[in-house]
Parts: C-alpha cells; sequence; structure tokens
C-alpha cells in the first residue's frame, strides 16, 4: 500500500465518524474538528473509529497517545506516524 | 470555562434520568436483608440474586464464617497499614501459601482487593520503552493499571488472535512485551482463546498475563480457570486473580513461577501504600480456597448444571444474550430505556440483575449482567425464567 496522503486520511476519519453516528453525519465536519468538544465523540466510538484506521491503513496507534489527541488532524497525523 | 464540579453534575443528570425512568435506582439497589447467598430483601422486596458473583455461593460458608470470626478474636478487625510498614501477619503468608499452592506455582503476592492486584502488578511490571498489549474488552483495573504506568499500552480487538499477532509483530524487535488476557470476560461472559494467545505471545517474545477473576473455581478441572481447561498452565507467565466472586470475600493476588515477581511488593504502589487484608478476610479466603480443594468439583457441576437452566432459557425467550454459555451471562438492550423497563419487569418479579451502562460496557447502550450460582435452586431458576418470560411478554404488550 502507498503512503497515504494527511488529507486522504483526514477525509478517511470524516466517513468513519459520519458512519459511526448519525448525529455526525448532520454536522460539517473538517481536520479542525474537535472530536471531544465540537462533536463529543464518546469513548467507544474513539475505540471503534481507531480500529477501523489501524485496519485501513495496517496501523497501531498506542492507547496513551490518544490522550492526546482532539482533533481529526491529530488523530490523522497520529495514524501516520504509527504505521 | 467549565466548573470543577461540572464533571459530578453531569453525571449526576444522567442517573437522575436512569431513576426517574426506573422509579427506583437500579445502580445502588438497597439490600435490606440478606437471606442466603442467592436471595436477599432490596428494596422491602424479596429477590433471587442473579446478579452477584457468587459462583460457588460460598458467602455463607460456616467454616469461612467461623474463621473470620476467630481471626477477629484473635488478631483484631484491621492491620492498620501495609506490609511494608506494619509487617505481614503470619496469616497473609499462609494464604499466599494456600493460593500458590492451589495453582502449583512458586510465588503468590497477596493485595487487598482484586483490583489493586491489577493495578499493583500492571504499573510495576513494565516501564518506559515496554510494551502491555491488551483486549479491548479488558476490566477497568486493567486499562487503570496501564495508565498509572510509564509502558506503551496497545489494545487489540476482543478475542482476536490474528490481530494480537499483528500488533505483536509490529513492535520493536527484542522489546519487552506483556499481553495481558482475561479468562471469562466480565461483562459478555465468553472465554478467551487462551491456547491461540499464547501460541502467537510466545511465538514473538512475550510474556503472557491471565486475569482469572471470573474463571476461577468456574473453569477448568480443579477450578483454577481458562489456564487449566486451555492446557497452558506451565505457559502463563502470571495469573491474576480475586477473592471477591468465587471465594465470596475480598482481595487479590498475582501467582507466578518467576521468583523476581517477589520484588513486586517493593514497586507496586498499590500493594506498598495501602492497608494490608484484615485478619478476618485472610481467614475466611483460607478456609473457602481449602474447600474449592476438596469440593470444588461438585460445586462446579452445580454451578454449569444451574448455568444450563438459565442461559438456553434466555436465549429461547429471544434476548439477546452473549455469545458462549457461561456463568456470566451478558444480556444486551436495545436502548436505555428498555433495559429499565426489563431491568423493572423483573425486580417485579423477584429477580436481581445488574444494570451495565457505558463506558463499563464493551458495545451498546445497555446491559443486564446476571451471574449464575451453584448455590440457586431449581425453584430459584424458575423464578428467574418466569421473571425474564414476564419481561417478554411486556416488551411484546409496549411493541
Amino acid at each position: 500500500m502507498s503512503e497515504p496522503t494527511h488529507a486522504e486520511i483526514v477525509a478517511k476519519i470524516i466517513e468513519e465518524l459520519k458512519s459511526l453516528n448519525e448525529d455526525f453525519a448532520k454536522v460539517e465536519l473538517s481536520g479542525e474538528t474537535n472530536m471531544t468538544t465540537d462533536i463529543q465523540v464518546d469513548s467507544l466510538d474513539v475505540m471503534e473509529l481507531v480500529f477501523s484506521l489501524e485496519e485501513a491503513y495496517d496501523a497501531s496507534i498506542p492507547v496513551n497517545e490518544l490522550s492526546n489527541v482532539y482533533t481529526i488532524n491529530e488523530l490523522a497525523a497520529l495514524v501516520q506516524k504509527s504505521r | 470555562m467549565a466548573d470543577l464540579l461540572d464533571k459530578f453534575r453531569n453525571i449526576q443528570k444522567v442517573h437522575q434520568h436512569v431513576v426517574g425512568l426506573t422509579g427506583r435506582d437500579p445502580l445502588g439497589a438497597p439490600f435490606e436483608k440478606m437471606l442466603s447467598p442467592t436471595q436477599a430483601v432490596i428494596d422491602g422486596k424479596e429477590c433471587v440474586l442473579l446478579g452477584s458473583n457468587n459462583y460457588l455461593g460460598l458467602t455463607f460458608f460456616d467454616e469461612a464464617i467461623e474463621k473470620a470470626k476467630t481471626a477477629l478474636d484473635v488478631a483484631g478487625t484491621g492491620t492498620t497499614g501495609s506490609r511494608m510498614a506494619n509487617g505481614s501477619y503470619i496469616g497473609h503468608k499462609a494464604l499466599e501459601g494456600k493460593i500458590a499452592d492451589f495453582y502449583n506455582m512458586k510465588h503468590c503476592l497477596l493485595f487487598t482487593t482484586g483490583y489493586q492486584a491489577n493495578v499493583g502488578f500492571l504499573s510495576a511490571i513494565a516501564g518506559k520503552d515496554d510494551y502491555i498489549i491488551i483486549d479491548a474488552d479488558s476490566h477497568a483495573s486493567i486499562y487503570d493499571g496501564c495508565k498509572l504506568g510509564d509502558a506503551t499500552v496497545v489494545r487489540f480487538r476482543h478475542n482476536n488472535v490474528a490481530d494480537l499477532e499483528r500488533r505483536l509483530k509490529k513492535l520493536p524487535e527484542g522489546s519487552n512485551k506483556l499481553v495481558v488476557i482475561e479468562g471469562i470476560y466480565s461483562m459478555l461472559g465468553d472465554r478467551a482463546p487462551l491456547k491461540e494467545f499464547v501460541r502467537v505471545s510466545k511465538e514473538n517474545g512475550a510474556y503472557v498475563m491471565v486475569d482469572e477473576a471470573h474463571s476461577l473455581g468456574v473453569l477448568g478441572e480443579n477450578g483454577r480457570g481458562l489456564l487449566e481447561e486451555a492446557g497452558v498452565e506451565d505457559q502463563v507467565d502470571f495469573v491474576l486473580g480475586t477473592f471477591s466472586k468465587s471465594v465470596g470475600t475480598i482481595g487479590g493476588f498475582c501467582v507466578s513461577n518467576h521468583s523476581e515477581v517477589e520484588n513486586a511488593r517493593f514497586l507496586a504502589r498499590a500493594y506498598m501504600f495501602t492497608a494490608s487484608t484484615p485478619p478476618s478476610i485472610v481467614a475466611s479466603a483460607g478456609a473457602t480456597i481449602d474447600h474449592i480443594k476438596k469440593n470444588g468439583k461438585e460445586l462446579m457441576k452445580k454451578l454449569w448444571d444451574n448455568t444450563a437452566v438459565v442461559y438456553p432459557a434466555l436465549k429461547e425467550l429471544g434476548f439477546k444474550v452473549g455469545p458462549e454459555m457461561t456463568p456470566v451471562i451478558g444480556v444486551a438492550m436495545p436502548s436505555l430505556e428498555e433495559g429499565i423497563r426489563v431491568w423493572n419487569t423483573l425486580y417485579e418479579n423477584g429477580v436481581y440483575v445488574n444494570m451495565a451502562l457505558p463506558p463499563a460496557i464493551p458495545a451498546g447502550k445497555c446491559l443486564l449482567r446476571c451471574s449464575v450460582s451453584a448455590a440457586h435452586t431449581p425453584e430459584q431458576l424458575e423464578t428467574v425464567v418466569k421473571a425474564f418470560t414476564a419481561a417478554k411478554h411486556a416488551a411484546e404488550a409496549a411493541a
């Protein structure tokens, strides 16, 4: 698999979020969206989102590093780093 | 900026919502009188306890009660400090020997609770540059132990051997790795595919820890849990367990054949900085472990016979139960409101079960967690099945 770009991962995260929760499909999401304060993604949704991204990009993201992730851009950067 | 107390206010709103919908508090039910290991008066109503974790029904085991009473007379109500500071009572050392002997292992460390065993051991064993690899459905004490330490924590999909293997292969070659598995998972009641987990862990140079909290006295010919049932006792490095389920009291332990584990006493903060197990608890746990050694097979047969009544009946009624038949039966509810309605109907029909809400449950909105006991009588099991049948009819009427 070729190296995914940051923008591709951001788009994938937005797609996954919208499929996880119908409320997220109703709002505009971007790389700047804060997943904690803007759309309040709960811990179970985060876990499922991370599993999906790890499988899509053959990544393994340490749980400890997720506590510093708030925006979709930050999560995309972490996925790239964890491949 | 949010006020410091807003976190409490927010959770208070959720709690009040649940109490408002239920008409009583399923998250804090008042147990007014214990009638037996499987029967209690709850909020004025006599109920069969189907949410107690009392798998072998030994909370009223007469010998354990007698020995606890004697220990109270002889050694007092508590140790008033940690073993580091206040020393080890003879009973502490004797119980450690008894548990090590039960598991055929050389070393045992007692902790004051099972929660503290996981938190203390995990935070002590793995440090910076080490890796702990955990199942996504791990108990909160495993997550908390990881959070307290400095290791990098990697999470794999629940009970997924291929995902564990993929992640192990991504870790730096030669790094220290500890794979953490549970015997029976506490919410859905499913077993880990332990033999396969152990194989891929060992192939990738990882140590293996198994938390047998819900499988001690439940699985294995002698009640030693999933590692005995799976035939991997000689390959598992650390076994963590609790006295608060099958052993009917409170306390935790870690057993191992690695002599270095003894030094966790000087590293595990949950061992060092809390009061040690009171003498009466030590005495009752010891008596009950002896009883399980002698009579465990008979008790486990009753437990599984009872499970074979409840699990198929609930499944037959159309309830969404866990994937396999064990004494831990998680019944998934489609919504919080439906969960509350079923919980209420069960209570009104004389059956108490646990209500679990996110984030304590792996998926879904609400789980009614049932646990079968060897001490349930045929009449009590009939009450249980009748209560679930009433809940089903109520759901059909409401639809």
